[in-house]
């Protein structure tokens, strides 16, 4: 993905509560998204078969012994969430004005 | 619903299918990601935008840029045998199936809704390997791409990388796709092609300015950083020990592979490149005639 440029994450930064490690932390999820095939079947619990791709099943053996991951369910969830969480430390929305209340003028 | 197909590049004439990279106006745009609400894409009403994204994606790969050290796909070896071509069409209603692209509800970035794309070209009588699609958001502006998903029950030419067996497949399940917006310049598009020419399962080409977790053919984990990177093809490429100058900082574990040109890494600016010519040289999948 197109990383964020210097003077975009100073101003980030400028204006959040967030440490420039969480920075980092957030660029590094968004990367790591991009790296688990979004549109691969679950894997099926021990004993069933594997649904769908299954011409592909030596092509995940030989990607997960090169340490990629091929499961995504609940890492991509918790991923999400974590970027979620870093999105709201990172882009903070700004407090509502308090609004005017209206005068009694009787 | 006027349609505009610009073959820009013929490629290789001799395959009925060679390698083929289309550029897309996206049709319409998912306003918010996994929200189902579309929207007409604003690039649908400005050519004169769209033709100067594409023409500068086509320039970026083939090393056409003014000043551009990063030959890539412009290498003569391979230049001609790729197809390329540019889509503007208007008129398309704002439905998933032709939303190309969606807005990343955490980020601003710019998302491929990769599963549309090849249905979508069909209906043109269209298909690609690599496909960008060009988007004029009104408040996304950050290109992504996603890696193919290999087609890996049919042919292709094998290759080893430290000792696995992968193959550069003919066909994919899903083509490599990029999102990018219409202002995009610099070597964006170049950087987005090289994860978009990777494949989940026969190599992926990751970020490399971020510490990443996970392993890529671009990127190892470890320290100390070892002398040789990999063996691709029983050829070992060694490690870049001081990415390419700029260090590695104290807390990363990742390394990367050495330049395939130091001399040349060392002249150029800035570094937007997932991996430059570094190895493995990941050449595009061939056609499969």
């Amino acid at each position: 993905m197109e990383p964020l440029k210097p003077e975009e994450k100073e101003r980030i930064l400028n204006h959040s509560l967030a440490a420039p490690e969480e920075l980092d932390d957030y660029e590094r999820l968004l990367a790591e998204r991009y790296m688990a095939d979004p549109d691969l079947p679950l894997a099926p619990p021990e004993g069933e078969p594997a649904s769908g791709m299954s011409g592909n099943a030596s092509a995940r053996d030989a990607a997960a012994a090169r340490g990629v991951r091929v499961r995504r369910t609940l890492d991509q969830s918790q991923r999400e969430e974590r970027l979620a969480t870093l999105h709201k430390r990172l882009f903070p929305r700004r407090p509502r004005r308090p609004r005017a209340v209206a005068k009694n003028t009787k | 619903m006027p349609t505009d197909i610009q073959v820009v590049r013929e490629g290789d004439t001799g395959k009925p299918d060679p390698f083929t990279i289309a550029v897309i106006a996206n049709p319409a745009l998912e306003q918010s990601k996994n929200t189902g609400v579309f929207i007409v894409d604003p690039i649908t009403s400005d050519r004169a935008a769209f033709d100067a994204c594409a023409a500068h994606i086509d320039a970026s790969l083939f090393g056409g840029l003014p000043g551009q050290g990063e030959r890539f796909l412009g290498d003569p070896s391979v230049a001609s045998q790729i197809r390329v071509f540019f889509l503007f069409a208007t008129g398309l209603p704002a439905q998933d199936g032709n939303a190309l692209v969606a807005n990343d509800n955490v980020s601003t970035i710019l998302e491929a809704r990769r599963a549309r794309f090849t249905p979508f070209l069909a209906t043109f009588g269209l298909r690609a390997d690599v496909a960008f699609a060009v988007t004029k958001s009104a408040t996304h502006n950050r290109a992504s791409a996603w890696p193919a998903t290999d087609d890996d029950s049919g042919p292709g030419d094998s290759f080893t990388l430290d000792g696995v067996t992968l193959s550069h497949r003919h066909r994919t399940l899903i083509p490599g796709t990029s999102a990018i917006h219409s202002g995009t310049r610099s070597l964006t598009a170049l950087h987005e092609f090289g994860h978009a020419l990777g494949s989940f399962s026969n190599g992926l080409v990751v970020d490399l300015y971020v510490d990443n977790q996970q392993t890529g053919v671009n990127n190892r984990r470890g320290r100390p950083i070892p002398v040789n990177f990999a063996a691709y093809d029983g050829v070992t490429m060694r490690s870049d020990n001081t990415r390419d100058g700029i260090g590695y900082p104290a807390n990363w574990s990742s390394y990367h592979c050495e330049l395939l040109d130091p001399a040349a890494g060392a002249r150029r600016r800035p570094r937007a490149l997932p991996s430059r010519p570094h190895y493995p040289p990941v050449p595009p999948r061939p056609g499969a005639c």
